[in-house]
């Protein structure tokens, strides 16, 4: 039960109890109105468990069985994406008007194409980069973005064009911009929500600072990374929306900052996973992102409102950006620390959003240090055995208040 | 609209499904009908998130031309690539390679480490390591990694 549900029910005993009139109920529901377009929830799961088998199959491919015939492998690698390419059949077939299985079939197709050309250059040993094998994977994303209308395998392909963007010249950058920005064009017309705008806005800020890094900064060319941009883009967002706010009362940036709280996360596993973070961060990076803070905390500070939860990402931001080498462990304790926020937050309100959110960082965390081969068996099993009983304690207090609030 | 965007989608699963056919039978082709050539290679051990783990070559014959020129292959008595001569012209009778690139062979992740180790164990005077590429009209395919004329993995293995 959501926070409207919840008004809704306390209004209708309210009324049952004399407290309010019929006529005060009927005015109080029709402010509050139940949302009958479906839970984005179940598109956000389908979209998450699209991505897990999807980068569980290019895992169990990277694998390498060597000891399989190569004929064998290369029919494995077919298999995912015939798959893939049924289920998206299925879904046109019967369920275009559902959006998560829009959307889950688009990303599961998407990633096996991935996987299918990993384990075919794999078994050849191709020589290809990692970058033009990502080129070609997000080239062949791309139709499905617009065939199935499907946003999140469009993040998939900003993601791919971004990694490649700040490597290559930047005209590839470009091109591989204005390849996506006609599906934004048509979201736009037939969206009556501006939602979409999160992505254009993102999409946008990064590939302006990727055209500003690689011209008119060359110099800061070869140090600051794609990650640093992506997190200095969801900084500077979140700065957008405290200005706005601040300004007037229109404003169309709650969208993205919504987007730039979930880069900001993104990055956070990114850095959890220490792939990019080994080294330490550029200083170029830092001065932008101090830059960015100081005019946050300004421009929060003068608007005289409570703690919110952009706040928590921007400072996990600028904490990961601070933390250099020692990022993969900062990263972990921040999802962490963010993930069990959202889950007493969750837990408070009721909302079922914010408590899955939680739930899902904490997971990721978990998932990551379970891989991680760096910290030994008995470190990690004493870990998880805390971090498991903690979780069941949270699921009993919550079923309990749940049980409560029902009666 | 409905019926366009079904032909469509077929014919984007059909492209899909085609880029990596037409890698998979090019490769099959200068698999099977190309000819031998070894490689004297160096080996280390980087990782690729995507398609695993490869230990990361580098040759000692220089088999770059920044001019785009086309190197044609002859072997030495032991079946070593070697260079003959670079042209300009595409050769249409002659093996030729142009601006091969050969930086990458995928190896299991627990034998990718342990490739680089015996590397370095090797003694270069008495022992070899060696890529075996297949070449084909210019196209080529690595066929194996080879240590003492053992492919790497059954080396590494002892099978």
């Amino acid at each position: 039960m959501n926070n409207i549900e919840w008004i809704r029910k306390e209004a209708r005993q309210w009324a049952e109890e004399g407290i309010i009139t019929p006529e005060q109920q009927e005015l109080i529901q029709m402010r509050y109105p139940i949302n009958k377009a479906g839970s984005p929830l179940l598109s956000f799961f389908a979209v998450i468990g699209s991505l897990l088998v999807g980068a569980g199959i290019i895992l169990v491919f990277a694998t390498n069985w060597w000891r399989l015939p190569a004929a064998i492998k290369i029919m494995l690698a077919f298999l995912p994406l015939l798959g893939a390419q049924a289920v998206c059949l299925y879904t046109f077939k019967k369920k275009w008007d559902s959006v998560s299985f829009r959307e889950g079939s688009a990303v599961f197709l998407s990633l096996s194409f991935f996987a299918a050309l990993a384990l075919i250059g794999q078994v050849f040993h191709t020589p290809s980069n990692l970058e033009s094998y990502i080129l070609v994977c997000i080239l062949f994303t791309l139709p499905g973005v617009y065939l199935f209308r499907a946003k999140a395998a469009m993040a998939i392909y900003i993601i791919g064009a971004i990694y490649i963007g700040s490597s290559w010249p930047v005209f590839v950058s470009f091109i591989l911009t204005a390849l996506v920005l006609p599906f934004f064009y048509l979201e736009l017309k037939g969206s009556t929500h501006k939602a979409v705008l999160n992505y254009l806005l993102f999409l946008l800020s990064c590939m302006v600072l990727n055209t500003l890094i690689h011209t008119v900064l060359d110099e800061l060319y070869y140090t600051v990374t794609a990650l640093e941009t992506a997190l200095i883009c969801g900084l500077a967002m979140l700065l957008l929306d405290a200005l706005f706010r601040k300004i007037g009362t229109v404003y169309f940036f709650t969208a993205a900052k919504l987007f730039s709280i979930l880069i900001i996360t993104f990055t956070a596993l990114i850095a959890a996973l220490d792939f990019s973070y080994r080294d330490s961060i550029s200083a170029e990076a830092l001065i932008m992102t101090v830059i960015i803070t100081a005019a946050y905390l300004a421009l929060r500070y003068t608007a005289f409102t409570g703690l919110a939860a952009a706040d928590l990402f921007a400072g996990t931001a600028v904490i990961l950006m601070l933390s250099s080498r020692f990022a993969g462990a900062a990263a972990t304790l921040l999802l962490m620390a963010l993930g069990i926020f959202y889950i007493i937050r969750g837990s408070r309100t009721l909302t079922l959003s914010n408590l899955n959110f939680g739930m899902l960082l904490v997971i990721l965390v978990i998932g990551i240090r379970f891989f991680d081969s760096s910290l030994d068996l008995l470190g990690r099993g004493i870990i998880f055995i805390i971090l498991g009983a903690a979780f069941l304690g949270i699921n009993l207090f919550i079923s309990r208040k749940r049980k409560e609030l029902l009666k | 609209m409905k019926k366009l965007t079904c032909w469509l989608i077929t014919g984007y699963f059909i492209l899909q499904l085609a880029v990596p056919g037409y890698f998979v039978y090019h490769h099959y082709d200068t698999l099977y009908t190309g000819e031998s050539y070894k490689f004297d290679v160096a080996p280390y051990d980087p990782y690729d998130p995507f398609r695993g783990r490869y230990v990361s070559l580098s040759t000692t014959l220089s088999l770059y031309s920044s001019d785009g020129e086309y190197a044609l292959l002859g072997k030495d008595s032991a079946g070593y690539a070697v260079i003959n001569e670079w042209v300009s012209q595409k050769p249409t009778d002659k093996p030729y390679v142009k601006n091969l690139i050969l930086n990458r062979y995928y190896m299991n992740e627990k034998m990718a480490p342990e490739a680089e180790r015996i590397y370095r164990d090797l003694d270069l005077d008495k022992e070899k390591i060696y890529l075996l590429v297949k070449v084909k009209n210019g196209d080529y395919v690595i066929e194996g990694l080879y240590i003492n004329d053992i492919p790497i993995e059954q080396y590494i293995t002892g099978a």
